[in-house]
């Protein structure tokens, strides 16, 4: 899976790293139709859900993960793990 | 929020846009100062008076209306009760909506729009007088003695509810809510038993948080008749309870909590924090709570002593319009898949009220700009209604006083509630 030849193609970046999640609750303001993309990396097993999209990411230990995705619909969506549970992100689009 | 219907996927409201929180700061402190100088300058709201309806009175008060009224809310209790005991432990059971959304989000307009309905169709009053019917109460108390409760016992149990919608792990689970269904009945009914019926308004957190909105509404019971009052008059002339500001002080102290753990800041400690979740909110909960109490009571003080309780009718808007803004979106939606889900309360695929295999309009998410300054205008409002009965009461207590100095430490107070609320509705 490659990431879209658009030009306005966001990264984050997420780490799961000692029990902790980083970024660590962080805003991230898109537009409706944005293509964006979650980098993971995890050195624990663990699922990443994004709500609202009703996405879980299952990562293992160890593993870096890319998934693209389209913000195709707006409003406000908490990204979090579940091994613990922690905030990871907020996507906001508009 | 930690909703309890997390598991569905659940979309939220995308924060307020700086631009508005600016607007409605402004618009706060115009309208605070206008009122302040232009408003009237003898106290209006002093004695009770209305439109008397005694037809409507006649027909809410035949004995065939209240049983009906209450038999279809214990029917209602009741059936979410079998989804609670008997329901699968899915994010599908319809009694987690009922309980966070229905009940506690639905109560504001439901009270505003029609008074006291809440204490008329209580079920965990209807059980507390059929276990009183035998024998009365074990220990009835005094009329001087329940003055002295008021309603203080709704503030702990406004608290617990609070750190069970917030705070408690696993509230999105059929265990724990049955734990705290039972202490919620056996606290209300067994309380019942011993002190007599009166007992439910002193206890049950809905009721009392009911009671309060809907000194607000334009139903007033005058001399037994219904009238169709000002809901400004209501909020003044309506009874006010020994622990009506600490009431008051918790609802907005528990919505203004709410807010404050959707911030980065929140989250960051949070979850950076080697202390665990549940003291930090539960320090968070209590702490936010002092905090509104304590600079209520401190701007109280400052206006008149004594008044504290009869002052915090101005808070009542405030509640409204801050609680209208943050669940709005939340009513609507969880509010329409909760009555999907109640047509099948045992997960076993019924569909008994023909809404099980209907989905939920999103379509307020479509409108993030309307909704955007439909949740300020709800919260401009409530600010502008709090700020004209403060000025009311305020007049009152100044008794020729002082009359604009006087005012101005209720006046700086909500002003300074309303630019935090909004901040939190901004959700830095």
């Amino acid at each position: 899976m490659s990431a879209s030849a658009s030009p306005a193609v966001t990264t984050i970046e997420i780490q799961l790293k000692d029990g902790k999640v980083s970024p660590n609750g962080d805003r991230v303001d898109l537009n409706q139709g944005d293509q964006f993309v979650l980098d993971i990396t995890s050195d624990r097993d663990d699922e990443v859900h994004v709500h609202g999209f009703d996405k879980g990411i299952e990562v293992s230990a160890g593993q870096h993960v890319r998934v693209p995705m389209t913000a195709d619909r707006t409003g406000r969506f908490e990204v979090e793990s579940h091994h613990p549970e922690l905030l990871i992100v907020v996507l906001q689009i508009r | 929020m930690i909703l309890p219907l997390h598991g569905l996927g659940s979309r939220q409201d995308l924060p307020l846009p700086f631009e508005l929180v600016l607007l409605g700061a402004a618009l706060a402190l115009l309208l605070s100062f206008g009122a302040l100088v232009l408003a009237w300058r003898r106290p209006r709201f002093t004695a009770q008076a209305g439109l008397a309806l005694p037809g409507l009175t006649r027909m809410v008060d035949a004995p065939v209306t209240r049983a009906l009224a209450r038999l279809l809310a214990l029917a209602l209790y009741g059936w979410m009760a079998l989804a609670l005991w008997f329901g699968q432990d899915r994010v599908t059971n319809p009694v987690f909506g009922f309980v966070f959304v229905w009940l506690w989000v639905g109560l504001v307009p439901v009270s505003l729009l029609f008074g006291s309905i809440w204490r008329l169709t209580n079920p965990l009053r209807t059980l507390a007088r059929l276990v009183l019917a035998p024998r009365g109460p074990l220990r009835p108390l005094s009329e001087a003695a329940w003055q002295r409760v008021g309603i203080t016992p709704g503030v702990v149990t406004l608290l617990g509810f609070a750190w069970l919608e917030l705070v408690q792990p696993g509230n999105n689970t059929l265990p724990v809510l049955r734990w705290w269904a039972v202490a919620w009945f056996v606290g209300a009914v067994g309380g019942s038993l011993i002190f007599g019926e009166r007992w439910v308004s002193a206890f049950d957190p809905f009721e009392v948080f009911a009671e309060r909105i809907a000194t607000l509404s334009p139903w007033q019971r005058v001399d037994g008749v219904l009238h169709l009052v000002n809901p400004l008059r209501h909020a003044c002339t309506a009874p006010v309870p020994r622990g009506t500001a600490a009431v008051t002080a918790t609802l907005l102290g528990i919505t203004a909590y709410d807010s404050f753990t959707n911030t980065t800041v929140w989250v960051g400690w949070v979850q950076t924090s080697t202390l665990p979740r549940t003291l930090w909110g539960t320090l968070g909960l209590v702490g936010m709570t002092v905090l509104v109490g304590g600079a209520f009571a401190l701007a109280a003080r400052a206006t008149a002593a004594g008044w504290t309780n009869r002052l915090a009718a101005s808070l009542v808007p405030i509640v409204v319009g801050y609680n209208f803004a943050h669940y709005l979106s939340l009513l609507v939606l969880e509010g329409q898949r909760t009555a999907i889900l109640a047509s099948d309360p045992l997960g076993l695929g019924w569909n008994v009220f023909g809404t099980a295999e209907l989905g939920v309009n999103t379509g307020i998410f479509d409108y993030p700009q309307p909704v955007a300054i439909i949740q300020l205008c709800a919260i401009v409002l409530g600010h502008l209604l709090g700020v004209l009965i403060a000025h009311d009461r305020s007049l009152v207590a100044l008794n020729g006083r002082r009359v604009i100095v006087g005012q101005l430490p209720m006046l700086m107070l909500m002003v300074g509630y309303t630019v935090a609320g909004l901040v939190l509705l901004f959700s830095p």
